[in-house]
């Protein structure tokens, strides 16, 4: 689908760095210490990695990231057994193992390429500002109220459900309300900070109301100062869209929506 | 009685030497601001600042006296009992209220506002406003009713179209019986920049 984008590009910030210092950790103890000692800062740091995916499995129940964890344990095995023997191109016991690893490789790239573990925070900002070409701000801080959906109790937790497992939006219980937030942030999108205080979302409550809050930070995210109550109104419309949707039993469409969007996997 | 007269009066009256000077007043058929002074052990300045001001309130009569000296005020109890009456009615929202709830108004863009949202439902719990410039700035923090907070997160927001107090006290489902305290936070918030009429 072609569309006008209008959010600015994404930058890089935290996860670059992060990626920099791993890989100059990586070099330094490579020239330091030799390669063993290099593959095996690489089986700690994805080791961590396999925690980090596994605690977001149990976060979302989101399955492809039990697939991230079983490929990085492959790559963790695979770093400490080069770490603890050494390897030789002759030698071929290691062959399994370099067949192991490849096949992790290929797993995550293909969770990778197939956005199974992408959060849609942007898909959600580009298709909210979609239909928006008025502009002239009005940011507010305060939250949206754009009226009642017709669900029960059931269906929200449902849908919910759906919408953690998908990476679409982070789900908060309170109170009588669920808060599903588009989490911005990487430590949040990896499941290292908790809390929407800050990001965008919308709330439903038991009863159907549902308000709608865009955060300053993803506004100013927008390469125009697009009509903020537009912007809500959308969000809002395209959140009830979803949940029409998925009560109808035709969730994949929701997901076809987003990744029409066509957004690079990796840097969005 | 109007607020002001009923404030000089029990400002004087809550004094601990009131009860005295009125007890000298009945006593005496006029004296004098040094007279009652001397005999109360006060300074002739608290004595006379409290007598002025209840001459001002009708309360004494005073003559002025000429002896040798210069001339000065004897005063004389012009009443034998003390009645404050206020009246409260005025304060009470005038009819018009009905006209000022088809005022259109909105958020102002850029008010510079902090709305907390009520964790538990949908209002507004408290708006954190900056008033004053440079080192005077403050902030200054009003705590809303819940109707009142209804009201606010159903407030249209700057880049949207104005609508009538009516209409956004419908759409939070507020009925008139809160009417007074929503007229109430809107002139605050207009006073304060936080809300624009159109």
């Amino acid at each position: 689908m072609y569309f006008i984008r209008k959010l600015k590009s994404q930058q890089l910030g935290i996860e670059l760095i992060a990626l920099l210092f791993f890989l100059l950790a990586i070099i330094i103890v490579f020239l330091t210490w030799g390669p063993r000692a290099g593959w095996g800062i690489i089986a700690i740091v994805e080791f961590f990695v396999v925690i980090m995916h596994m605690n977001m499995y149990f976060k979302t129940k989101n399955t492809s990231f039990l697939w991230l964890s079983f490929a990085f344990i492959i790559i963790v095995i695979f770093a400490v057994q080069i770490s603890i023997f050494g390897m030789t191109k002759t030698d071929p016991e290691y062959i399994p193992s370099v067949i192991a690893a490849i096949a992790a490789f290929l797993i995550i790239a293909i969770i990778i390429v197939n956005k199974k573990s992408k959060w849609r925070t942007r898909e959600m900002l580009e298709l909210a500002a979609m239909p928006v070409d008025q502009t002239g701000n009005g940011f507010t801080e305060r939250p949206f109220s754009c009226g009642i959906i017709d669900a029960t109790t059931n269906e929200i937790e449902s849908f919910a459900r759906f919408i953690s497992k998908n990476m679409i939006a982070m789900t908060y219980r309170e109170n009588d309300k669920i808060i599903f937030s588009f989490p911005s942030s990487w430590l949040k999108q990896n499941g290292l900070k908790r809390g929407y205080k800050g990001d965008s979302w919308i709330s439903v409550s038991t009863r159907g109301d549902v308000s709608v809050f865009i955060s300053r930070k993803d506004y100013l995210c927008y390469q125009d100062t697009f009509s903020f109550d537009q912007l809500c109104t959308n969000l809002a419309l395209l959140f009830t869209g979803f949940f029409e949707l998925y009560k109808k039993g035709e969730g994949i469409r929701i997901m076809d929506k987003l990744n029409a969007l066509r957004l690079n996997p990796i840097t969005e | 009685m109007d607020f002001k007269e009923a404030a000089k009066l029990g400002s004087y009256i809550s004094k601990d030497y009131a009860e005295d000077l009125f007890r000298l007043l009945a006593t005496y058929s006029s004296i004098s601001a040094s007279e009652a002074s001397s005999r109360l052990d006060l300074h002739v300045k608290t004595v006379q600042d409290f007598l002025e001001a209840m001459f001002d309130l009708d309360i004494l009569e005073r003559e002025e006296v000429y002896e040798k000296k210069r001339p000065y005020y004897r005063y004389t109890l012009k009443v034998k009992k003390i009645s404050l009456e206020l009246d409260l009615q005025y304060l009470f929202p005038s009819e018009t209220k009905d006209e000022k709830t088809n005022l259109r108004i909105r958020e102002r863009m850029n008010a510079g506002a902090r709305f907390t949202t009520a964790r538990s439902d949908q209002y507004i719990s408290n708006i954190a406003i900056w008033t004053g410039k440079g080192r005077e700035r403050t902030e200054r923090r009003i705590n809303l009713s819940i109707p009142q907070g209804q009201f606010l997160y159903h407030l249209p927001f700057p880049s949207a179209e104005c609508q009538s107090i009516k209409a956004i006290m419908q759409k939070a489902g507020l009925n008139s019986a809160h009417t007074s305290e929503i007229l109430d936070i809107v002139d605050a918030l207009i006073e304060f920049g936080v809300i624009e009429t159109g």
